[in-house]
């Protein structure tokens, strides 16, 4: 919705100042930093979730049995904002719709998918460690390229819906009459793909593309991407062609809207730049409103042609918000939101350092990360209140996880832990949530 | 991104139909990742982190020094400048979109020493406020790649980006990528890419 009015004037009528300087005047105060993106004609960013498998090999398709039902799935969640979390952690949901989601927090819309895998640029499968096997040979045929079974190379890609016992009654482990229902979800979003599409000599749909999806992805719920091709693998036995899905890479394009970003004001961030603490600097555009009574003028102080330069300039210099590369804020901020979120079946929530910070459970305040400049090297303190160890030079996230039996079990008797699976097929995923400034 | 698994043989994306091949460059092991865009994007730029392990021993494969004893084509024992980076896209698919030799190749990094490319000059214990701690695998260390493009690319457009390492095989002994050189570096990788803002 517009924040000018414009006065529309009858012919005759009598010219005061508001008329003519009124509308720059909202246009000035909109520009000094105000502008919401309801007024933006584009008020939604995206950002994406690539998820990409380095092998899926035929082991996972049930090699023994005849085209088993089996789906190689990645779980994803998308989380509220910290400031849009509406429940108290750890408490049981009385209905299964107590949690009502701010109708001013933002919403997700998966609007494209790309789905591509190696197919070495040949209308082929590649074989994998299982080709030909043999218990004497193994693995002697792996990358090779197999074009006569490229008929095998069926595939269908499907995202599933799921609730989640965090928010739900009926499936809340707090909950003493929680069902026992099994909760299944629901496939939401589906496509096979014939090997036709990645049969062609000139040209074949690797990697695809499906867009116009407009599919609302609720924080809510938790989500799986599904890639389904059995007849890549074969049934037991010696000497049978089994062929890999090689580098599957999945990108996900999500639309949401813009929110302002953190401060530590507000917010509480950690290890933000203490120069300026996320706290925008709005740029003063200032238009000057003539005396009542005093000669209409073009180029003087308060003339027409005066006071619309002053608005078009900052149209020159374009509209400004967000961090520089710097970790520094732009001097003169137009923009009062630009941060998109970006981040990429059971899922867990790793906690931020620090106290206090909304979330499935209590998770740390967030935590600015930013590469400065010398001006922008004093930081903030971690919420203990120590400093930060990174010294406002952090450049680059490494994650590593580290999984230990600190229970002993399988120290202790080895039976008791060899039947359970700790690590699934090609590991564990994480996920960085998080806020993106635009610049 | 585990880098587990890999297509071993040169590909087409490489080398262009009629190209002539010598033995220095057949064996390599390349893998691709590949991204189909719906609108114009910005290609930024691509990141790529080979991360290592400090901690020495069999639980600790990640252990490259990307150098040689004895070069494959002779010469004095030294640090290697064996892996690639590249970035194409695809011509659109009206026009021959298979066609190798119309590529547009928007970023090839090549003939760098890869070990001078490291992403912290002192490998030293993680602060306390990291976790978990100690870090599983050791220290922080590894190597940094970064290819600036700063190129729109069309929309629909397919981008591949791909990380070459060589595979010495027969001369394994004679450099630290060993006999499976795509098991000496755990590999993540991050493309900077702008798009636009939507209604």
């Amino acid at each position: 919705m517009s924040s000018i009015t414009r006065k529309k004037l009858a012919r005759g009528s009598r010219l005061y100042t508001d008329h003519v300087v009124g509308p720059l005047q909202s246009a000035s105060v909109a520009l000094s930093g105000n502008i919401a993106p309801e007024q933006m004609q584009e008020p939604k960013g995206t950002f994406r979730v690539n998820l990409h498998v380095p092998c899926i090999d035929s082991t996972f398709w049930g090699i023994n049995s005849a085209y088993e039902d089996n789906r190689y799935s990645i779980p994803f969640v998308l989380p509220p904002f910290q400031q849009d979390v509406d429940i108290t952690a750890g408490a049981v949901r009385s209905t299964p719709n107590t949690y009502e989601y701010s109708p001013s927090a933002p919403r997700f819309y998966l609007d494209e998918i790309s789905f591509g895998f190696d197919q070495r640029d040949e209308s082929c499968v590649i074989a994998d460690r299982l080709f030909d096997f043999t218990a004497a040979a193994n693995a002697v045929q792996d990358g090779q390229m197999n074009f006569a079974d490229i008929t095998k190379l069926n595939i269908k890609l499907s995202l599933f819906e799921h609730k989640m016992t965090y928010w739900d009654q009926q499936e809340d482990p707090a909950n003493g009459t929680k069902s026992d229902k099994v909760n299944v979800g629901k496939e939401m979003w589906g496509i096979s793909m014939s090997n036709v599409v990645y049969a062609g000599k000139n040209h074949r749909e690797n990697p695809v593309m499906i867009d116009n999806l407009d599919l609302e992805i609720f924080p809510h719920k938790s989500y799986a991407f599904a890639i389904s091709a059995p007849e890549l693998s074969h049934p037991g036995g010696d000497n049978k062609p089994s062929y890999a899905l090689s580098s599957a890479t999945i990108s996900l394009k999500i639309r949401t809207d813009l929110v302002s970003r953190d401060t530590r004001a507000s917010d509480s961030v950690q290890n933000i730049p203490t120069k300026h603490n996320g706290a925008p600097t709005n740029e003063a555009v200032t238009v000057v409103t003539p005396a009542a009574g005093s000669v209409i003028t073009a180029d003087q102080s308060g003339g027409i042609s005066q006071n619309l330069s002053v608005i078009d300039s900052v149209f020159r210099d374009k509209l400004n918000a967000g961090y520089t590369k710097n970790a520094e804020t732009v001097p003169h901020q137009n923009l009062s939101a630009g941060t998109p979120s970006w981040w990429d079946w059971e899922l867990h929530q790793v906690s931020l350092e620090g106290t206090g910070g909304a979330g499935y459970f209590a998770q740390g305040k967030p935590i600015f990360i930013g590469k400065g400049w010398s001006p922008a090297w004093q930081r903030n303190g971690m919420t203990g209140g120590a400093a930060s160890n990174t010294s406002g030079a952090e450049q680059f996230i490494e994650v590593r996880m580290r999984m230990t039996d600190t229970a002993a079990n399988m120290t202790a008797s080895p039976s008791t832990g060899s039947t359970t699976l700790f690590s699934g097929y090609q590991g564990h995923w994480v996920y960085l949530i998080g806020k993106k400034a635009l610049v | 991104m585990p880098y587990q698994k890999h297509n071993r043989y040169i590909s087409k994306e490489q080398f262009a139909d009629g190209t002539t091949i010598d033995g220095s460059r057949i064996d390599t092991a390349l893998q691709d990742v590949q991204l189909h865009f719906n609108k114009s994007v910005i290609i930024q730029s691509l990141k790529v982190f080979f991360m290592l392990d400090t901690n020495a021993g069999a639980l600790y494969p990640y252990n490259n020094t990307y150098a040689f004893t004895t070069p494959p084509s002779g010469g004095t024992a030294g640090p290697t400048s064996d892996v690639s980076i590249q970035m194409i896209v695809d011509r659109p698919k009206a026009y021959g979109s298979e066609d190798r030799k119309l590529n547009q190749v928007i970023a090839n990094k090549v003939d760098f020493v890869v070990t001078a490319a490291s992403i912290n000059q002192t490998v030293a214990a993680p602060t306390a406020d990291m976790f978990p701690n100690p870090y599983p695998g050791g220290n922080v260390s590894g190597k940094y790649f970064e290819a600036t493009v700063n190129q729109p690319i069309p929309q629909k457009s397919r981008l591949r980006a791909a990380i070459v390492i060589p595979d010495y095989e027969a001369t394994s002994a004679a450099a630290t990528w060993t006999a499976q050189p795509w098991l000496k570096q755990y590999y993540s990788v991050s493309l900077t890419c702008l798009e636009e803002i939507e209604r």
